[in-house]
């Protein structure tokens, strides 16, 4: 008996090779065109679904592929029906792009298939192109050897640790919009390209955020505003501002950290009457234009001075237009909800409804660190 | 009972570790989010106390069972023959549904985070012949096989809740009012369903050495371990993904495994891990059917021991374990066509019978032996 149980375990292994047994999906990673971008734009009655490969080495081009359909499922069949490709690999999709118009009106339901699909990843970057389609930036990005998929690492590695733009998931969106009713989505231009041989380039630039209420594209915060909402959130991080100083001329700042306190104003009732948002800042000087020296107190007095107001009127541009949305993108609900959870509990129609009713009072206090390697900076 | 198909009771709690694995990733993150919002990772304390007590009362219910004894036996012993023989059946045939239930929900699993395209029926029929040839042995086996699994599976979600960990928000998991707090009591009742579960079904099991209910002693050391357990992971998921949209997913879990890059390397094992917990599934079918069928072939006067029988050995009413797995994977066919059916029976029905079996009539058997003093 143990005999034969083993002669037919053993007769069953050759089922269960991998290569061409039972399991019959196996493939080659040769055979694989490996989707690394994905893009999304409305078209009347359906989607238009646009994915872009890497270039491979030995210069060949990246792979771009489009199709429609009534939804991104019929859209993505369309695509397999009519390449040439053997078989499309989008498990290992690292970004996502939406048109404008798509955004405006379907982001909801592309976020709810990213969530619902097995093949993606619910941590996969989302961005929104502005003022154009993601076609147009996929098929027009880059030159013969590097497309989309190689600008959008480059724009991932250039967003890293800095303050005026953030990478946001699928996940973050969509945890942002059920927990808070709004989420920011990074924006991208479509914008000429730094790279100037041979015929004109283009690429993706990013642009500060789409904000995005109710599952729909509600507007944009430019990269500006981005500095301020980076500072609600408590995440700034490293950017660079250009301020005037006291001789005519200008200096550029790079801002190396900064965090914010918020705190709610609560009215005599116990109800939220309006938020106390604390900025603090610190920033080194990388460049000054017209003479100024850093070895005078009063320039450096301005140029602090300079820096408060300039970080302060972000901040208060984000608050207002989230006001005028009445879109708690920028979690201030939570921060409120963390000082006084009793009475954000009490809150009838959310801390969003709230906030055009809110009175703000921002104070940003600014501290130039050094100006790196020269103490004064005349060399004139 | 021959010696060499007996068991050690002390390896009873790694059994219902793997026994609890698999109820507790489908049900207890998504559920409690559902039911208690931010503050569902609080509810899997709360259950703390009330496990305690059910391990205190399953150690009074079986604390003097014998050598290779069930929970046919006992139920005989403390409510008579007529009485007992209804109760087995009753008992038999909630264990039948729960094994077809579970082999349904295994195929879910498989179905919505692999093989979208497959359909249940052949995930459900291999699943249930490995339940069968698992009960047509000794529990010892099945005991074992347990004892085999369990570090492979807990090798797995620990590492994986470790990394998790990092991932986590604060602010999906804090401030909690009090107001909170106490509203998160409504979902403790999902912990305690999927808890009490793997608890009595190690009780009914037989074919255990006599211990002198020391192993029924343990059962309260493991229900604290699974509840810091389960808190790590309802932590790392509701860290991660918010209460919200916990709730919206179907299998949090494992959504978790599909976004977990390990050293910017390793990333894409969520077939892997899913695959792992048929191991659960096995084991919990293969329990599940033992003692289903062990309660059946009593009420027919049989003699339920393993004796060394071979495994097409259809004498002394071995036809009965046949049934009962057909039955199962008959049952677990029908029984919900669809995921909205499937989700009615996991959210409501299952639990709600679990716990009155857990709460209700088991309480009711014990009590009305100990007013016939036989308990």
């Amino acid at each position: 008996m143990r005999v034969t149980i083993c002669i037919l375990l053993c007769l069953s292994f050759l089922f269960l090779s991998g290569c061409g047994g039972i399991y019959e999906n196996y493939q080659e990673m040769e055979q694989l065109l490996v989707i690394e971008t994905l893009g999304l734009d409305s078209i009347p009655g359906g989607v238009r679904l646009t994915l872009s490969s890497s270039g491979g080495k030995g210069g060949r081009e990246p792979a771009l592929l489009t199709g429609s359909g009534e939804n991104i499922e019929k859209a993505l069949e369309q695509i397999r029906r009519l390449s040439f490709e053997e078989a499309l690999f989008i498990k290992q999709t690292e970004c996502i792009l939406i048109g404008e118009a798509a955004a405006r009106r379907h982001l909801g339901d592309y976020l709810s298939y990213v969530c619902r699909s097995p093949e993606m990843r619910i941590d996969t970057p989302v961005y929104v192109v502005r003022d154009g389609s993601a076609a147009e930036l996929m098929t027009g990005s880059g030159d013969g050897e590097k497309g989309i998929s190689e600008i959008m690492r480059g724009v991932r590695e250039y967003m890293s640790g800095r303050g005026d733009g953030r990478c946001f998931t699928a996940l973050e969106i969509s945890r942002n919009l059920l927990d808070r009713g709004s989420a920011l989505i990074c924006a991208l231009d479509y914008s000429p390209s730094s790279e100037k041989n041979g015929e004109d380039k283009r690429t993706a630039e990013v642009n500060g955020y789409a904000v995005i209420k109710n599952g729909a594209l509600a507007g944009f915060l430019d990269s500006e505003q981005a500095i301020g909402a980076g500072f609600l959130m408590d995440k700034a991080g490293i950017c660079t501002l250009s301020v005037p100083d006291m001789r005519g001329g200008t200096a550029a700042l790079e801002i190396s950290s900064g965090r914010s306190r918020i705190k709610p104003v609560m009215a005599q009732d116990g109800s939220f009457a309006g938020l106390d948002i604390e900025a603090e800042v610190k920033a080194t000087v990388t460049e000054i234009r017209g003479g100024g020296s850093m070895s005078s107190n009063a320039y450096v007095r301005h140029l602090t001075g300079q820096l408060e107001e300039s970080i302060s009127d972000r901040i208060n541009s984000v608050l207002r237009l989230s006001a005028s949305l009445s879109a708690d993108f920028a979690g201030l609900g939570q921060k409120a909800k963390e000082a006084q959870p009793e009475a954000y509990r009490k809150l009838a129609g959310g801390f969003d409804a709230l906030l055009p009713t809110l009175s703000t009072q921002v104070s940003v206090s600014a501290v130039i660190s050094h100006s790196n390697d020269m103490k004064g900076g005349e060399l004139q | 009972m021959k010696d060499e198909y007996l068991y050690d009771r002390r390896k009873l709690p790694a059994v219902c570790t793997v026994l609890f694995l698999s109820p507790a990733l489908r049900l207890v993150p998504g559920r409690s989010a559902e039911l208690a919002g931010t503050g569902a990772w609080v509810s899997v304390i709360a259950a703390l106390p009330v496990l305690l007590l059910y391990s205190l009362f399953l150690r009074r219910f079986a604390g003097k069972r014998g050598e290779s004894e069930g929970i046919d036996e006992l139920i005989l012993r403390y409510l008579g023959e007529r009485a007992g023989i209804f109760v087995l059946i009753l008992l038999s045939a909630w264990l039948s549904l729960y094994c077809a239930f579970m082999l349904r929900s295994g195929a879910e699993r498989m179905i919505s985070t692999i093989y979208t395209k497959a359909s249940p029926p052949f995930f459900i029929i291999i699943m249930a012949l490995l339940g069968l040839a698992a009960a047509l042995g000794a529990e010892k086996a099945i005991v074992r096989c347990a004892k085999l699994i369990l570090p492979v599976v807990l090798g797995v979600i620990l590492p994986v809740l470790a990394v998790a960990l990092f991932h986590t928000d604060r602010a999906n998991l804090l401030p909690l009012t009090a107001y909170e707090v106490l509203y998160s009591l409504k979902a403790t009742g999902v912990t305690i369903d999927v808890m009490v579960l793997p608890m009595y079904l190690s009780v009914f099991l037989g074919g255990g050495r006599d211990d002198r209910g020391r192993s029924l002693g343990s059962l309260g050391f493991w229900a604290v371990g699974m509840v810091v357990l389960l808190l790590w992971m309802q932590v790392c998921i509701i860290g991660t993904f918010g209460a919200e949209l916990t709730a919206g997913l179907s299998q949090p879990f494992f959504v978790l495994v599909r976004n977990l890059v390990l050293l910017r390397s390793l990333e894409r094992v969520e077939a892997l891990i899913v695959s792992l917990w048929v191991f659960s599934d096995f084991i919990l079918s293969s329990v599940c059917l033992s003692i289903s069928q062990r309660l059946l072939r009593r009420c027919m006067g049989k003699s339920c021991d393993y004796k060394g029988e071979k495994l097409l050995d259809i004498k002394n009413g071995r036809w009965v374990i046949w049934l009962c797995a057909a039955l199962a994977a008959l049952i677990a066919v029908v029984i919900a066509p669809d995921r909205t059916i499937l989700e009615l029976w996991s959210e409501k029905l299952i639990p709600y019978i679990n716990l009155s079996v857990a709460f209700v009539l088991l309480p009711l058997i014990w009590l009305v032996g100990k007013l016939r003093k036989r308990a």
